[in-house]
């Protein structure tokens, strides 16, 4: 009996030693093929409104994570609660693995609009990544929807109308509450005096109706 | 390539026969050993009896060696394998209340269930305790809601929270094992013998 369990406990050292030589394998990277990655870009599921968002920071959901995939120098003047920075030239680098791989039900890109940050998605799904989502809008839309929501007009009725204005304002008040509202004031202005560097660039305001 | 469910070889429903059969093994092994007699599971806590501590301990090490050389083999996505999201206070809260509660009663929920099926009144007993705490916890739900999901740390694992790499951990926690079951034998053979 004595001699079985001094067997198995060098059996099992030597296992451990080869488990500690073995490379680590990561067997979940699979691009995804082209026929469902076309599927995947012309269903309308990976956009999440500036609603959704607001609803999940204001009521501390820990489930989900932004990405601000705008350069840095953007990022610290001013961006969303609770996102990181990874600026899109680095959406391939070590690090946006890294923060994909932490096991978020949803990591939610955003840029000032949609076409940068959908473009990254393209990327991302193709690698495998399942879940990765995108702002629809980016912070123009956050601008215009939650930090200055406009009152429904006469033709826009309905108790769904009028709850989501609702939500809206309530949403601006917390977020000015923290001086969001003044920071992203400065921030336009700022950007706006930057050729070329502007929140309202063609180029990424374009949201084309089928996604990408 | 597992996990079965994870991977949509299997359905949900599947899933749900194979855990019944595979709760069924567990419990029969269970019994087999003897841990569903609370006297041989407390010992561990009185440092009579270490059986309990080597079972479990031998159990998490053959898992772990496992997943990592079907890992390496193909035969399974690691990283597709459930873990549990952390809370940190809680979780120790709550480590708290279970080993206190395993020292009183003599059961953990999962020999309880084991112990009661063969008609032990006490594992019974334990039973309803744990229903009854559990409904405690439902109804303090809305004040304790807070404090239960304080701390939120992700899906870590240990290595990652010491910042080691897995296979260094995997040998260290074998050499661990090894030696506690070297020292917990010999703490035994100092024990008197105790009749169950």
């Amino acid at each position: 009996m004595r001699t079985r369990y001094i067997i198995l406990s060098v059996l099992v050292i030597v296992l451990g030693f080869i488990a500690f030589i073995l490379p680590e394998k990561d067997n979940s990277q699979k691009e995804l093929q082209p026929e469902l990655l076309h599927k995947a870009m012309i269903q309308q599921t990976r956009f999440i409104t500036t609603d959704e968002v607001a609803h999940l920071i204001i009521s501390e959901d820990p489930s989900f994570r932004l990405i601000d995939i705008r350069p840095e120098k953007d990022f610290n003047i001013f961006h969303l609660k609770r996102a990181i920075n990874i600026d899109v030239k680095d959406i391939l680098s070590a690090k946006m693995k890294k923060n994909l791989k932490e096991s978020f039900k949803k990591n939610i890109l955003y840029g000032y609009g949609t076409v940068k940050a959908d473009q990254c998605w393209v990327i991302l799904k193709r690698m495998g990544y399942k879940n990765v989502f995108v702002l629809k809008g980016g912070l123009n839309a956050w601008w215009e929807t939650i930090l200055n929501p406009t009152i429904p007009d006469g033709l826009e009725t309905g108790q769904a109308v009028l709850e989501q204005y609702n939500f809206r304002l309530a949403a601006k008040e917390y977020f000015s509450s923290k001086g969001d509202s003044i920071v992203v004031e400065k921030a336009r202005m700022e950007l706006q005096s930057n050729e070329g560097e502007t929140t309202g660039g063609t180029s990424d305001t374009e949201t084309p109706e089928e996604g990408c | 390539m597992g996990p079965l469910l994870a991977q949509g070889i299997i359905s949900p429903e599947w899933n749900y026969f194979f855990a019944f059969i595979i709760g069924i093994g567990f419990g029969f092994v269970l019994e087999q050993a003897g841990f569903s007699t609370s006297r041989k599971l407390v010992g561990l806590f009185y440092g009579y009896d270490f059986v309990v501590f080597r079972v479990f301990f031998t159990a998490a090490i053959t898992a772990m060696l496992g997943l990592i050389f079907f890992n390496y083999f193909g035969w399974i996505d690691i990283t597709k394998i459930l873990v549990n999201t952390t809370y940190m206070p809680s979780a120790i809260v709550g480590g708290l209340i279970m080993g206190a509660g395993f020292i009183l009663g003599g059961f953990c929920p999962g020999t309880s269930v084991c112990a009661a099926a063969i008609g032990k009144i006490d594992a019974m007993f334990f039973i309803a305790g744990v229903f009854i705490g559990e409904f405690i916890l439902f109804q303090l739900y809305p004040v304790l809601e807070k404090f239960y999901h304080a701390d939120y740390q992700g899906k870590i694992k240990v290595y990652e929270s010491l910042g080691m790499k897995q296979g260094l951990f995997v040998i260290l926690l074998i050499i661990v094992a090894v030696g506690a079951f070297i020292v917990t034998t010999w703490i035994e053979s100092k024990q008197k013998k105790v009749e169950y």
